[in-house]
């Protein structure tokens, strides 16, 4: 287990003022901050893209934020995906989460792990199931009986399951095998696997395979991935908990501009994701804020609660997920108050509509 | 008023003001574009695509040349490994020399005189592993392993029982021998494929480590302490690897998807095997038997009862004895050999204890006058040991171990432990000199993927002789080992 010793002065008044009386008497600051990711690029390099979240590592925006203060900056990215940082978190070795999908923080909860959801990562884009080149399967029941890939613990097992459940199918009627995302490519290109969840683009410029459904910017599909702290960090250093929030909310809204698209692209494209996934995948997203959204509005909150059915319903938690108490939007408040952003994002209705439209740019 | 003789300033305007139509309507970038916006909206042309097509075919023709000059080949999937320990040892008081073989009158394979330390290379084995037939739709493959070790025939260490196994024990003049460990073929009964919520299922044939309690089964490379304990590497049938047939697996899988930690509510093992050991036929006509089963508490990965598991292991073999004057086999001695385990494991804190009773048939009188009808009676050995650790550092977290790093990323874990182990060879109360108590304060250093620095302090106790406590069996024994142990 890591040590932390605890710096001793005060470096940041003008935060304190802001903060409620009971995180006024919480230490200062830390000489880490521990920022994992459930993730990792190609080959297991150190890099994803995908999100605002992903920016403020490629941009070092985090580490900026605090170079001044001596706090270093340890950015973790789990090939393991979602459950690694479980893992990580549960053995006190994370401090924040950027993107954590939705079954494996629902899970975690479930089992005991204490954190406080600070904003939403991401959310919305399309969905495609994919075959291998060879296959002569027309629609998911051809595929009946057969193997399909998905990287189990993660948010990626339960939008399989959703796609199932669209064509009126469920996880009985296949041979769900568990893979990563690069084991995952490599079976669709040698014909081990019949069929999984994912980008298309790259895999049909290179003729590996091909998409036999497409589901476009559908709510129910897809899900918002998460911002989390957790609970002890949060309570030690709420005013580093806010400088945090507040960076990344920048990195958002600069995430969201039009004359940004292109670089943040490439700049996902370095993790060895296909730059054309990206770029085709993000065509059809005219409104950057669409996806690029860190609310925890009632879209967010109503698709936390669906997935935590979801989950009890796949038997993948054994108990209650409480949702009260879990969610902690004072630090987005704040953030977005400071930034002058309040009504910069669209605000979703629990059904995926826009209830109040961002503001006009 | 507007001359018709255009000023030349106006028709520059007009030429830019076209020029940029004309490029919008090409979709050439407009002038405000960032760099990346205008990379995106540049179209490759055929001399990139020709010096793309030219850097394919250069590593193409680098791979293809590469693996038929500098690549080794193997037939079929291979994964090579190896472990190999080197050991500096200190003890007080001296090991005795050598003096029943000979050593004292000038042979030099032996030690001649006492000595307090040597340096060894104790064990270095080298392990091929793969597959033989891939089961694509289901993964009920074909494994093979194929081990050999290395050992020192010098490896006088303070734990030894006796003076010729402490420090003696030639049989070949380099001083080492080199055998054949693991030997097996495994098949998979079930899918292996389909995720960790399956049960498991492997049947072994071959040469192989018999599924006993804890230490017994555990591999060179991953045992805690640098010796073994004393009961596991003395009872009969259990001490060494066997050949035959076992079948491991488990049942009433539990995933918690935390982190995707697997837990099996039960596990087991049975086999059948020749019981002489490694490298030999059955030197009988009886077939020695093995059980094995074991209960993992069900639990979250978060709870502190996760990892806790009680074990049961049972092994009935049959020994020769043997008249040692004509050297022929009078006898075939049965051989019984019960265990009990309780392990858990919940990173900082681990705790195993193994607990084993031997019962063999032995001779009354003495095996040099030996017949079939000499009486025999049940001669019980018993030994246990307990294992308290507390490890810092995250080596042991699945997670951490896989985090993406472009460099020879490494977590470091420092584990300190203290181990009890008691090994009482013969427990009637008339038999003396055959008890030993092994106290060991150790500090192992994990600071690489496949190497860890191992610091052991042994108090060795032995119980008195008849004869009274001599130079190779003292009262006690300090030691002090080092070991690197690294892998490949």
């Amino acid at each position: 287990m890591k040590r932390r010793t605890f710096a001793t002065v005060l470096g940041t008044a003008p935060f304190i003022n802001l903060l409620p009386m009971g995180a006024r008497a919480a230490e200062a600051r830390p000489q880490v901050i521990r920022i994992s990711f459930p993730g990792a690029g190609t080959g297991g390099r150190p890099i994803v893209g995908g999100s605002f979240p992903a920016n403020s590592h490629l941009q070092r925006a985090i580490d900026e934020e605090f170079k001044a203060d001596g706090i270093r900056v340890e950015w973790k990215h789990f090939p393991g995906a979602g459950p690694a940082l479980n893992e990580s978190f549960a053995n006190g070795l994370t401090d924040f989460a950027f993107g954590h999908g939705d079954l494996p923080l629902i899970v975690g909860r479930s089992t005991g792990l204490k954190h406080k959801v600070l904003m939403s990562a991401g959310r919305g884009g399309d969905s495609y199931f994919v075959v291998p080149a060879g296959s002569t399967a027309k629609s998911l029941t051809d595929l009946k009986g057969k193997r399909i890939a998905t990287f189990k613990g993660t948010a990626g097992q339960l939008t399989t399951y959703r796609f199932f459940e669209r064509f009126g199918l469920s996880d009985k009627d296949f041979k769900v095998i568990s893979l990563d995302s690069d084991s995952t490519l490599a079976a669709l290109s040698t014909g081990d696997i019949d069929g999984t969840v994912r980008a298309p683009f790259d895999v049909e410029a290179r003729g590996v395979a091909h998409r036999i459904h497409e589901i476009l910017n559908d709510p129910y599909i897809t899900r918002p991935s998460t911002v989390w702290v957790g609970e002890e960090f949060e309570k030690k250093y709420p005013e580093v908990v806010q400088r945090v929030v507040t960076r990344l909310v920048k990195v958002a809204q600069w995430s969201t501009l039009e004359a940004n698209r292109e670089k943040q692209l490439q700049l996902w494209a370095t993790s060895g994701t296909a730059y054309v996934d990206y770029q085709k995948g993000w065509e059809s997203t005219k409104d950057l804020r669409d996806r690029i959204n860190p609310l925890l509005d009632d879209y967010y909150q109503a698709s936390i609660r669906n997935s935590i059915e979801e989950a009890k319903k796949y038997k993948l938690v054994r108990r209650d997920v409480a949702f009260d108490g879990w969610l902690e939007p004072r630090y987005l408040n704040n953030a977005l108050k400071d930034l002058k952003l309040e009504d910069y994002w669209p605000q979703q209705a629990a059904d995926g509509k826009v209830k109040v439209p961002g503001r006009k740019l | 008023m507007i001359s018709h003789r255009l000023r030349p300033t106006v028709v520059a305007a007009a030429s830019l003001l076209a020029l940029t139509s004309l490029a919008h309507a090409q979709g050439a970038a407009p002038a405000q574009d960032d760099q990346a916006t205008i990379d995106a909206k540049t179209p490759a042309t055929k001399a990139d695509i020709q010096g793309l097509r030219t850097d394919l075919e250069n590593y193409k023709y680098e791979q293809a040349r590469s693996a038929e000059r500098n690549r080794a080949q193997t037939t079929r999937n291979t994964k090579i490994t190896g472990t190999v320990q080197l050991r500096a040892t200190w003890q007080n008081p001296a090991q005795n020399a050598g003096a029943a073989n000979g050593a004292t009158s000038g042979n030099t394979n032996y030690q001649a005189t006492p000595r307090q330390t040597s340096f060894d290379v104790p064990s270095a084995t080298l392990q091929f592993t793969g597959n033989l037939y891939r089961d694509y739709n289901e993964g009920k493959n074909l494994t093979y392993a194929l081990g050999f070790a290395y050992a020192s025939n010098q490896s006088g260490n303070p734990t030894s029982l006796t003076s010729a196994t402490r420090t003696l024990g030639v049989s070949a003049s380099n001083g080492s021998q080199f055998n054949l460990t693991n030997a097996n073929l495994a098949y998979s009964f079930f899918p292996t494929n389909g995720g960790q919520e399956d049960a498991k299922g492997t049947l072994t044939f071959g040469q192989q480590l018999v599924p006993f309690g804890l230490e017994a089964q555990a591999d060179e490379e991953v045992r805690p302490v640098i010796n073994s304990a004393q009961f596991s590497n003395t009872l009969n049938g259990i001490s060494q690897r066997q050949i035959g047939l076992i079948y491991r697996g488990d049942s009433f899988v539990d995933v918690d998807y935390t982190n995707n930690y697997r837990q099996a509510l039960i596990e087991y093992a049975a086999g059948v095997v020749n019981g002489s050991g490694p490298n030999k036929s059955d030197n009988n006509g009886k077939k020695d038997f093995i059980l094995r089963a074991a209960f993992t508490l069900p639990a979250d990965y978060n709870s502190w009862l996760r990892q806790l598991k009680v074990g049961a292991s049972y092994y009935r073999g049959y020994t020769n004895i043997a008249n040692t004057t004509s050297n022929a086999v009078v006898r075939i001695a049965g051989s019984k050999v019960k265990g009990i385990d309780i392990s858990w494991t919940h990173l900082p804190w681990s705790i195993s204890y193994e607990y084993a009773q031997a019962t063999d048939d032995a001779l009354v009188g003495a095996a040099a006058s030996a017949t079939e009808s000499s009486p025999v009676y049940a001669k019980k050995a018993k030994g246990q040991y307990l294992n308290l650790a507390y490890t810092w550092g995250e080596q042991f977290l699945a997670s951490e171990k896989s985090v993406a790093k472009y460099d020879d990323y490494w977590p470091k874990s420092y584990q300190a432990f203290v181990r009890l182990d008691s090994f009482d060879a013969d427990t009637r109360d008339a038999a003396t000199g055959d008890k030993t108590v092994i106290a060991t304060l150790g500090l192992n250093a994990f600071f690489a993927e496949t190497t860890k620095l191992q610091l052991n302090y042994l108090r060795t106790r032995n119980d008195e002789p008849t004869t009274g406590y001599t130079q190779n069996r003292p009262r006690t024994i300090n030691g002090v080992q080092l070991q690197f142990q690294y892998g490949f």
